[in-house]
């Protein structure tokens, strides 16, 4: 599965997470919603990998429960933390919970959301550290260390959150990420709340910290150009599974499942004299009412019988490039979607 | 004027020098600082700005629909009525017959989160009757069906379970067509949409947009479309004003604003964004953050971001809006001819502006 020529930091295997749906009274589960359904990726060292698809898709209920926010179903998460012990982190007694996720970092989608308005900038970035007992002195230290890092003036510690704007205070989020130097950041779509000029000093931020700290991204979107400028590799997802895995590059040129071709022509170019054909009809469907089958089958223009039948593996396509480029579609080396 | 001298382009909104403010808490912030927008028949209007430019303020003064706090201290919005007579809609009273059947009748809004503009405790049918029976009560037909072919037209599968479904029981693109049926079914000349698909997933996004624009050539509906997405803009507009702290910095037919932009505000708008197409290893930024609308900056209101600033002259003296092109208007120091004629106000101080 990984690139054995590459160190992984995280390693997701066969990954679910199922919500149960209570009914009545008596709470009796009826039926569950199948948010992560055997989901398998890895993030290699200091590379990004992407997770795009469109709400609902399970990308962020992924990132929970590699936090361990939520209790995985099944399947296992092999984290390297700081001092290179691995980790399941599915399976990790909680006692050692605190101590583990001091190399995963977060970063938030909503600035305004994320920050506590009642703390100043110092108690928001220097939260974590007091948390894992840094002394007073040291903490200003850091924070200051840390404000500078993602362009901030050390001076504005004191002030508010409500002082800064949401380009701002997404930087004082990236700051507070990294207080505790992780080796892992997961980013829940750090950058879609923010006007599209604030968008990019962040993306550029982002993989500046990524260079000169050596840290890995575990990076959430929707937006196709935002994964498309910052990621190694992305996984696109839809309704809880992984569709298409690929090396960036290889992926926005030679997407293989119909699914990813439809979000790329559904994005719109913003350029009047490029043509903009979205096809795709219908809507995302319910994770509740997953069937046998492929997920994406019932919007499909190609969908044949099996597709409805047999749930399709994500499997290694042939391809030019050394490095795998997964699909999960029965027809992927038939159909020639990209023309 | 390029769009005045032409007469078979007959405007039917026309907004002059609009000025609005809003007082908050003691302080006063100025909003939208005299905006020129003219819409024709027919034509499908862009707006695009940075959240804070004035540009959702700008559409609500077309339905005088401002805040309670919010007042337009000066400047006009005429709209031409059918029978030609011309209204100023800013001396109509909000809560005026006129103004009541103006707005939904001639007018209508498509707004940004359906799900927090339609009320939770009527159902579908019921809020687009209202509408109906307002402006049009209908003689043949009965209302129902109406708006049941209105639901059919804007694409809801089983129209005749969703008409008497509640808002929360229909998805978010379900209720976005929804809101767009409401909008049209009063026949109205002008469609207002802001943001209408800032709130839905890309692939419904585009088959909204899609919508709106096969209802808008269909039909014939001037639209107003606001957004800060320039991809959007570049497939839905034919005309397109690009606003920055509640002016008009730049204006333009949408293939000129994006092959030739004059103000480096606009340039750097289009740089800064990710490209499908073009992959960039590092994004193009535009320096600083947009400022607070209660304390402008003086002169350009982009001056300390931008990165094209001649001097003196452009902390000083606010720009207007001229032709640079054909149609085409930039408020920039950069293409005005007064930039030659001012001696001391420009050149020599560029060695001084700290980058």
């Amino acid at each position: 599965m990984s690139n054995n020529h590459n160190e992984s930091i995280l390693d997701v295997r066969h990954l679910k997470k199922y919500f149960p749906i209570e009914k009545g009274f008596l709470r009796r589960v009826s039926g569950y919603v199948r948010a992560v359904d055997d989901v398998c990726f890895s993030v290699q060292k200091g590379q990004t990998m992407g997770l795009v698809g469109e709400s609902g898709c399970g990308k962020t209920t992924t990132a929970w429960t590699i936090l361990r926010l939520h209790e995985a179903t099944a399947g296992e998460i092999f984290f390297k933390t700081g001092n290179s012990e691995i980790v399941d982190m599915a399976a990790v007694e909680k006692v050692r919970l605190k101590e583990i996720r001091r190399y995963m970092g977060v970063v938030f989608q909503d600035p305004y959301a994320s920050l506590n308005p009642r703390k100043t900038v110092l108690d928001i970035v220097a939260d974590p550290l007091l948390n894992y007992g840094v002394k007073r002195d040291e903490r200003e230290a850091r924070v200051t260390e840390l404000l500078t890092m993602v362009g901030l003036d050390p001076s504005f510690m004191p002030r508010y959150p409500h002082a800064f704007s949401g380009g701002q205070r997404q930087r004082i989020g990236i700051a507070r990420a990294l207080a505790l130097s992780p080796s892992l950041v997961i980013a829940d779509e750090p950058v879609s709340a923010l006007d599209v000029s604030v968008q990019a000093q962040i993306l550029n931020l982002l993989s500046d910290l990524r260079d000169e700290l050596g840290l890995s991204y575990l990076f959430i979107a929707h937006d196709l150009s935002v994964i498309q400028h910052i990621c190694d590799r992305v996984a696109v997802m839809y309704m809880g599974s992984i569709v298409e895995e690929a090396d960036t590059e290889e992926l926005f040129s030679q997407p293989m499942h119909p699914y990813t071709t439809s979000l790329m022509a559904a994005l719109p170019v913003p350029d009047p004299h490029k043509p903009w054909s979205p096809e795709l009809s219908g809507e995302v469907g319910k994770p509740s009412e997953k069937g046998s089958g492929c997920v994406f089958a019932h919007r499909c223009p190609y969908a044949a019988q099996i597709c409805h039948d047999e749930t399709p593996s994500l499997e290694t396509k042939t391809t030019d490039t050394k490095d795998s480029h997964l699909v999960a579609c029965h027809f992927a080396d038939e159909l020639d979607i990209d023309a | 004027m390029n769009s005045d001298s032409s007469p078979n382009r007959e405007w039917l909104i026309d907004i002059k020098d609009l000025h609005v403010t809003f007082s908050q808490d003691d302080k006063t912030v100025n909003a939208v600082n005299g905006v020129d927008i003219r819409v024709h028949k027919g034509e499908a209007v862009g707006i695009v700005g940075e959240s804070g430019c004035g540009k959702t303020v700008t559409s609500y003064s077309l339905l005088n629909i401002l805040p309670l706090n919010g007042r337009i201290v000066s400047g006009e919005v005429r709209y031409r009525g059918g029978n030609g007579s011309i209204i100023d809609i800013t001396k109509l009273n909000p809560r005026s017959r006129e103004m009541r059947k103006l707005r939904g009748g001639e007018i209508a809004m498509i707004f940004q989160e359906p799900m927090a503009s339609f009320s939770p405790v009527h159902t579908i049918k019921d809020q687009i009757a209202e509408g109906i029976l307002l402006h049009q009560p209908p003689k043949d037909k009965k209302v129902r069906e109406k708006i049941i072919e209105y639901l059919g037209m804007v694409g809801i599968s089983n129209p005749e379970r969703a008409i008497d479904a509640y808002p929360f029981q229909l998805s978010g693109g379900m209720r976005q067509r929804a809101m767009i049926a409401m909008a049209l079914a009063c026949n109205p000349k002008v469609l207002v949409a802001d943001e209408p698909t800032t709130a839905l997933d890309v692939t419904i996004q585009a088959q909204v947009l899609m919508l709106i624009k096969e209802m808008q050539q269909e039909l014939g509906l001037a639209l107003v479309l606001i957004t800060h997405d320039l991809g959007i803009i570049a497939h839905m507009a034919d005309f397109v004003y690009v606003m920055y702290l509640g002016r008009v910095v730049e204006k333009g037919p949408v293939a000129t604003i994006f092959d030739s932009p004059k103000h480096p505000y606009t340039r750097d708008l289009i740089r800064s964004i990710p490209k499908l197409d073009r992959p960039e290893k590092r994004l193009a930024t535009i320096q600083g953050n947009v400022p607070d609308a209660s304390r402008l900056p003086s002169g350009c209101a982009f001056h300390p971001r931008c990165r094209e600033i001649i001097g003196e002259i452009c902390r000083q003296t606010e720009p207007v809006l001229e032709e640079v092109e054909a149609d085409h208007f930039a408020a920039c120091f950069l293409h005005s001819p007064k930039r030659e004629i001012e001696p001391g106000t420009g050149e020599s101080e560029i060695v001084q502006q700290p980058q």
